[in-house]
């Protein structure tokens, strides 16, 4: 479930610069900016970093949000910083980086009756490449399309799919090689 | 966002989505809360670089215009009425009194220069001697006599003509012994001429900073858009979050002369941006575009004392080294990255005021405009094109 929205009291004072009421505001967004932040970086200190950038940002730019939902902005803010931070370190260049064609074993009729927690899920995205990484993020998780992904991180829509394929190619096969060790621990 | 195509390992993943209820540690409260203080002490900064530099330009042209002023009133005056101004009131020892000189330049325009020194006397007699080879020039009355009349001084070597007129006036209606002469001199230093020989050569450095000016265009059509999206909008985000930036500019020049004329060349580094802070989607930075490039330059020399005007005009051809950039989406959904020109031409026209120390050394001060010449970034979205105005300081050697 997504996190209770703020009151609007709350945010015009964290807005007027009143510190109990950001910190306030900050324990409010901590979950949805932590879970964004663990899907992309494996380091505590990077999560840390693009975490509080973020939520400085959403006080800086308060002024700016008018209505609609709140936390629905704050994911957007730290998003388009994980994209700028991506792209300030260079690191999009490896997305242009591809080269064989890559066959989706299966595409739709994946199915597995195993059951994975949130950390075990997000371990298996740490496992990804950087770009395979940010592009399955900002498809599946966070619902952009091959278009608009495309145009963020200036790469073509096939770039984007193409990315998109090789993470779900090495998921399916994190998710088999977790299915195989359990059974072999339920064996022996 | 996109239609949901229902991949079960997409399901299996968009369920990561949803937050869990957590509290932030201890480190995290602590590092946001130095953060908000930085954030509650950060002032705008009054004085950006660009305005800085300007200021400096500014004390320096300001500094080279009062120079150049007072190395005009050190030198020689060249009208007659400029040296009744020099005229000098020499009283002697024995109630002496001299009075007048006018000097005369027949070439009011010479750019030699002349010292005149009289000191004491009440000689009566007179010998006015020139030396051909020696740049001076001197009046020497003999002992007792009075100084009648008029002299006239001519010296070809110079093309000066010099006319003195002098009268001493005795108040005591005598000659005197062992007095000082009276020394009309006049000096002239070659080096003090600006004017260019027939061919040389120099090789300089540049550097200083301009402010960038970008105009964009935004695409009529909606392709390659995500819908909704509308021109109108787009033009306004981009010019409600886009404004100048400064750069720095250094330059490697040559330059070859063929008497005033000088064609110019060499290495030079410039950027191209701006800065953006798109609130509708809390992203700032700046856009900085890099180029190394050689530029092509005809400049003419107007020499004026000390100090040279030099404009120039010319292009240049630049490759890119830093290419990289970013712009909001039309769609607000974030920031389309594009890539500037690999190969990217512009124009340049520059005023030089330049201040030559010595025969081979010389220091400059040029403001400078550049104008690029088509798009700088050309992508589907993006349009820039970009002019800078700046000042560069510098200076050369010839040989």
């Amino acid at each position: 479930m997504m996190s209770q929205e703020p009151q609007t009291e709350l945010l015009q004072a964290a807005a007027a610069g009143e510190r109990r009421a950001q910190m306030a505001l900050y324990q409010l967004c901590y979950p949805v900016l932590i879970s964004s932040a663990r899907r992309y970086y494996h380091n505590t200190d990077e999560q840390m970093t693009v975490v509080n950038n973020s939520f400085v940002k959403v006080i800086q730019y308060l002024g700016n949000y008018e209505t609609g939902r709140f936390l629905s902005w704050v994911k957007r803010i730290i998003s388009n910083e994980i994209i700028d931070e991506y792209r300030r370190n260079k690191r999009y260049h490896e997305l242009y980086k591809f080269d064989a064609p890559v066959e989706e074993r299966g595409g739709s009729d994946f199915q597995t009756d195993a059951i994975f927690t949130h950390e075990q899920l997000q371990q298996m995205l740490l496992c990804l490449s950087e770009p395979a990484r940010l592009v399955f993020n900002l498809f599946a998780i966070e619902g952009y399309s091959h278009k608009e992904i495309a145009n963020m991180l200036g790469v073509t829509e096939e770039t984007s799919k193409w990315h998109t394929k090789m993470a779900r190619k090495k998921l399916r096969e994190l998710i088999e090689k977790s299915h195989e060790a359990t059974r072999q621990q339920s064996v022996g | 966002m996109k239609q949901q195509d229902n991949n079960p390992l997409d399901e299996l993943f968009a369920s990561l989505a949803e937050p869990k209820a957590e509290a932030p540690s201890a480190a995290f409260l602590q590092d946001v809360e130095a953060r908000l203080d930085a954030l509650a002490q950060k002032r705008r900064k009054p004085l950006a670089i660009w305005w800085i530099w300007s200021a400096f330009g500014a004390v320096l042209t300001f500094g080279s215009i009062l120079f150049w002023q007072g190395a005009q009133v050190e030198s020689v005056p060249t009208s007659a009425k400029q040296v009744a101004r020099k005229t000098q009131r020499v009283s002697g020892t024995n109630n002496t009194k001299v009075a007048t000189f006018n000097l005369n330049s027949s070439k009011p325009n010479s750019s030699k220069s002349s010292n005149t020194v009289i000191p004491t006397s009440t000689h009566s007699q007179s010998t006015i001697s020139s030396t051909k080879n020696t740049p001076v020039f001197s009046l020497s009355p003999s002992v007792g006599a009075s100084i009648p009349g008029t002299y006239s001084i001519s010296a070809s070597d110079f093309q000066d003509k010099i006319e003195t007129n002098t009268s001493i006036i005795d108040t005591n209606g005598r000659a005197k012994d062992n007095q000082q002469p009276v020394i009309a001199s006049i000096s002239t230093h070659p080096k003090e001429s600006a004017k260019p020989t027939k061919k040389s050569q120099s090789l300089g450095l540049q550097f200083g900073v301009s402010g960038i000016f970008s105009s964009f265009e935004v695409p009529s059509g909606s392709s390659g858009f995500v819908q909704p999206f509308t021109p109108k909008e787009l033009r306004e985000w981009r010019e409600l979050g886009e404004r100048q930036t400064s750069s720095w500019d250094f330059s490697l020049r040559y330059q070859l002369f063929f008497g005033q004329w000088g064609l110019q060349t060499g290495l030079s580094y410039l950027e191209w941006g701006e800065q953006y802070t798109y609130k509708v989607i809390s992203v700032e930075g700046t856009n900085r575009y890099q180029y190394v490039q050689i530029p092509l330059g005809l400049s003419y020399q107007i020499p004026m004392r000390k100090v040279l005007l030099q404009p120039a005009i010319g292009i240049g051809l630049g490759y890119g080294v830093r290419r990289d950039g970013a712009y909001i989406l039309p769609n607000n959904n974030g920031v389309a990255v594009v890539e500037s020109k690999k190969w990217a031409t512009n124009a340049y026209a520059q005023f030089e005021l330049i201040y030559q120390v010595n025969a081979q050394l010389q220091f400059s001060l040029a403001p400078m405009f550049r104008y690029s010449l088509g798009r700088i970034v050309s992508d589907e979205l993006i349009k820039n094109q970009y002019q800078s105005l700046g000042l560069l300081t510098g200076f050369s050697f010839a040989f």
